[in-house]
Formats: C-alpha cells, structure tokens, sequence
C-alpha cells in the first residue's frame, strides 16, 4: 500500500524523469549538435555554472512578476466587485472583458513601449491585463452562485447591498477567487518574462534573449527551466495559502469523501 | 410587540391572488401559529411581514406602525438552517444581531450552553447534526434584537424524534423569553403543542378560515399530547384543514 502511495504521489515526477532520460538517449544515440537540442545533463551543468549570473535575473523576475501579479489580482477582485454590484455595467462590460484576453500580448508590448517608454510601467500592464481577467471570472462565478437559501435569510432580516456583500458574497467567493489566483500566479511569470523582451535591464527574459541570438539553446532552456520552476513555486504557495484560509471547506470537504 | 395584518392581498401577476383579505394578529407575548397546506402562501405571508415582498392591499403593522415593504422589523428562522459555513458556530448564533448593528457574546454563550452547544463554539455547522443546526439557528433568531419572531417551518426537515426534543426544547427556551412568536407548520400536532392560538389558512389563494385558541397551560408538558383534549383539538383542526387538501 506504501508502495501504492509513494507512485500516486510521485507518478508526475517518475514521468517527468523517464522524459529526461529518452530525451538524454536520443541526443547521444543520434549525436544532436548541442546548438539544435542540449541534452537534459549539458543543461543542468550550464545552469549551475551561470547560477551566480542568473540570480540577478531571477530576482528581477520574482519583483516583477510578483508586483504584476499583485496589481493584475487586485484589479480584476476589483472589475468583479463592481460588475457583480452594478449589474448593468456588468452587461456593458463584460463582452470587453473577454474581448481584452484575445489581444496578442507580443503585438501589444511594443506598443505599449511606444506610449510609455522602457520603464516599469508598460511592463506591469502586461503581466496585469495577463492577471486580472482569471480572477475577475472565477470571483464574479462565486458572486453569482451564493446560495440562495443564506441570501434570502440576509434579505429577510433587512440586511443591506453593503451588508450582503462584505459578509456574505465576498466570503462565499473566497474559494473561488482562490481558483482564479491560482492560474494568475502562473501567467503571472510568463506575463513577466514577455515583457522583458521589450527591453529591460535585466530578467530571465533578458537573459533568454541574449542566449537564442548567441545560438546558446543550452541557456534558452535552462531559462525554460527557470520559468517553469517559478511557476510551480508560485502556484505552490497560492494553494498553502488556500489551506490556511479556506480551512472550512476543507474539513468540509473532508467530511463528505469520509461518507462516500 | 404586537403584529397586525389587515385586509392583506397580494398577488404575483395582478390577477389570480396568492393571499386574499387575510386578517390575522398576534398580541405581545404570544406564540401564534399559521397552520395551511403546503403551497398555500405562508412563505408568501413571512416574505410580506419581511419586507421582501409589498401588498397589493392592506395594511402589515408592528405596534400600530406600518410597516409595508420595509425590512428589518423581524427576527426570521427559515426552514433551513442557513449558518455560514466558514463562520464557527458562535459567530453565527451572533450574526443575526450582528446584521443590525448589536453584538452580545456574553448572552450568545449563555444560550448555546442553554442549547447544550456550549463545546461546539468553535465548531463550524458542517462538523453539527441537523437538529443541532436547527438550535443554533434559533438561537441566532432569539439573538436578534427585533421583537417578533417569524419562524418558517423549521423542523420540517428533522425525523420525528428529533423534531419532538427540539419543539420541546424551543419552548423551555422561548418561555424563559416570552417575544411574540409567528410560526409557520404543517403539522397539527405541532401547532396544538407550542401555540397559544391557531389560524388556519386556507388553500389558493389564501385566507385565514378558522381561529382555535388552545387551552392548555403553560408549561407544557409531554402528557397533554395524548390528553383528550388534545385528540379533540386535533380532530378540530384537522376537519378545517381537510377541504383544503382537495386543491
């Protein structure tokens, strides 16, 4: 039964293991040029050799994503409070919502570089409009479905908008904006990394720039690496805090597998 | 706190009325009890005394105040529970009060040891039985600094048992409380044991066809339930209620 657990748990980890392995093979068996396709080890050891260079970057990512993340989540809380509120704005509103989700980023970033220069700012409207629209869907869905039967308790015992709101959509929907924030946090580093294209300083972005017009696809996929680490570590601490704050619906949660 | 409803219609569409010229009152005090059919507009008449809903005709009053279509006189108990889940149990018995303006922890803590519920203050309703719920939602109502009390059905969900234990338990607590109580049921059994006086409301549209004052003294206790009076009443009642079924 350990057994049983230790590969349930760990299936996505053996399967992305054996990948790296036939990945090694093929670049041996087939003698790949390390400039079209480095092998899984020639990656790792260039990564760790530049470690020191790529800190730097790193950090300047982390900032970045993270602000952007922070003021994407924020506006799109925001856009879902007052379209759930207002709900004929909602109507006005909404249909632009989805239409601003199918601009290309690439073909908007220069753009916004034109208008606002190389500063911040053209940035951190990437990685926002990449952010706000996750969270704006998922907490207007937890608005939208509070269950009727708490609403008309609300309702009958003279409780206001502002009233029905902060203590009971806005709580209600805690679960769901968390949904949201989860996928935001993991746009939040590809928004980041494609707005270092435009130009910065510095960032895993700068330095993947670099890397492919100097033909070092070694360090291309070590920033690959990177992103996705990033990611993962992002979306990770998304969902300790859900643990922490949403503990209700957990144990909950817990109750009904235990009667299943 | 006296409620008054006189000459009361209403009607969803302006033509076939849900209620029709319903006169009803409940003195400071009482515990009066709306008996009907299923479908027969009580949830319709709790929705008008709330607020929610205006009457086409006639006047809703509380102490001789209108109160037509404002919200916020009344301490409502719906049929279900309706806690929060993210909130413990304390904070829910607390919300009631809490959504007009007033917060009592002290006297919370006294009715839930009341209700038995005193270890599950920090509990949240999922990790509750349904007739704990039920207690905690009454609570929450008794909480409520409005004066009447409106409770809509709220054992019909429970098993028999338990729905007795709990009739038997709202009553030692709303002895001890004495508000005006409205309560809405089904059930003859029920509203002979918990009220002072009895409506029967009739089938679409509604309408109040029969007024029975019950006798029995109070405290009640659970012989009188098989007194012969009892039986009498219930045959009363339920003689009123037997044309209504046929819609």
């Amino acid at each position: 039964m350990i057994g049983r657990g230790i590969w349930k748990k760990g299936a996505p980890f053996f399967l992305l293991l054996l990948l790296l392995i036939v990945w090694e093979s093929v670049t041996v068996l087939l003698k790949v040029e390390e400039w079209l396709l480095p092998a899984p080890s020639a990656i790792f050891i260039e990564g760790i050799e530049s470690s020191r260079n790529l800190y730097g970057h790193l950090i300047s990512t982390t900032e970045l994503a993270l602000s952007g993340f922070f003021i994407g989540s924020c506006i799109g809380l925001l856009i879902a409070a007052i379209l759930h509120l207002f709900p004929g704005v909602k109507e006005a509103v909404y249909p632009l919502l989805i239409l601003s989700q199918n601009i290309p980023i690439i073909v908007l970033a220069p753009l916004l570089v034109i208008w606002f220069g190389f500063g911040m700012l053209p940035k951190l409207i990437v990685i926002s409009l990449v952010c706000f629209f996750p969270v704006a869907v998922a907490s207007l869905d937890g608005f939208r479905q509070t269950p009727y039967e708490l609403k008309h308790y609300f309702k009958m015992m003279g409780a206001g908008k502002n009233q029905l709101f902060w203590k009971l959509e806005l709580p209600h929907s805690i679960p769901f904006i968390f949904s949201g924030l989860k996928i935001s946090a993991t746009y939040s580093v590809m928004g980041a990394v494609i707005s270092e294209w435009l130009g910065a300083k510095s960032g895993i972005g700068v330095y993947m720039t670099l890397a492919s017009s100097a033909f070092r696809t070694d360090r291309v996929f070590v920033a690959i690496f990177i992103i996705m680490g990033m990611s993962l570590i992002f979306f990770g601490i998304i969902t300790f805090l859900e643990k922490y704050l949403v503990s209700w619906k957990r144990k909950e949660g817990e109750k009904d597998d235990a009667g299943n | 706190m006296t409620l008054e409803i006189k000459d009361v219609s209403y009607s969803f569409d302006g033509k076939e009325n849900i209620l029709e010229n319903m006169n009803f009152h409940v003195n400071d005090g009482e515990f009066v009890t709306i008996l009907g059919p299923s479908g027969s507009g009580k949830s319709t008449l709790f929705h008008l005394i709330g607020g929610i809903l205006k009457p086409d005709h006639g006047i809703i009053s509380l102490d001789g105040k209108k109160i037509n279509g404002l919200k916020g006189h009344i301490s409502y108990m719906p049929q279900q529970p309706s806690l929060l889940p993210w909130r413990t149990v304390l904070e829910n018995v607390l919300l009631g009060s809490e959504l007009a303006g007033t917060r009592d922890k002290e006297k919370a803590n006294n009715l839930l040891m009341k209700a038995g519920l005193e270890e599950y203050d920090k509990a949240y309703p999922h990790e509750l039985s349904g007739g704990m719920k039920q207690r905690a939602a009454f609570i929450r109502s008794i909480l409520s600094p409005q004066d009447l009390m409106c409770l809509d059905e709220p054992f019909s969900a429970l098993d028999e048992l338990t729905r007795l234990q709990m009739q038997q338990w709202l009553l030692s607590v709303w002895e001890e409380n004495r508000r005006s109580v409205l309560f809405v049921t089904h059930s003859i059994d029920e509203a002979v044991f918990l009220s002072d006086r009895i409506y029967v409301l009739s089938a679409k549209p509604a309408a109040v066809i029969k007024e029975v004052k019950v006798p029995f003294s109070r405290p009640r206790r659970e012989e009188q339930l098989l007194s012969d009076e009892f039986i009498h009443l219930k045959r009363e009642l339920y003689a009123a209620l037997k044309p209504t079924f046929t819609t």
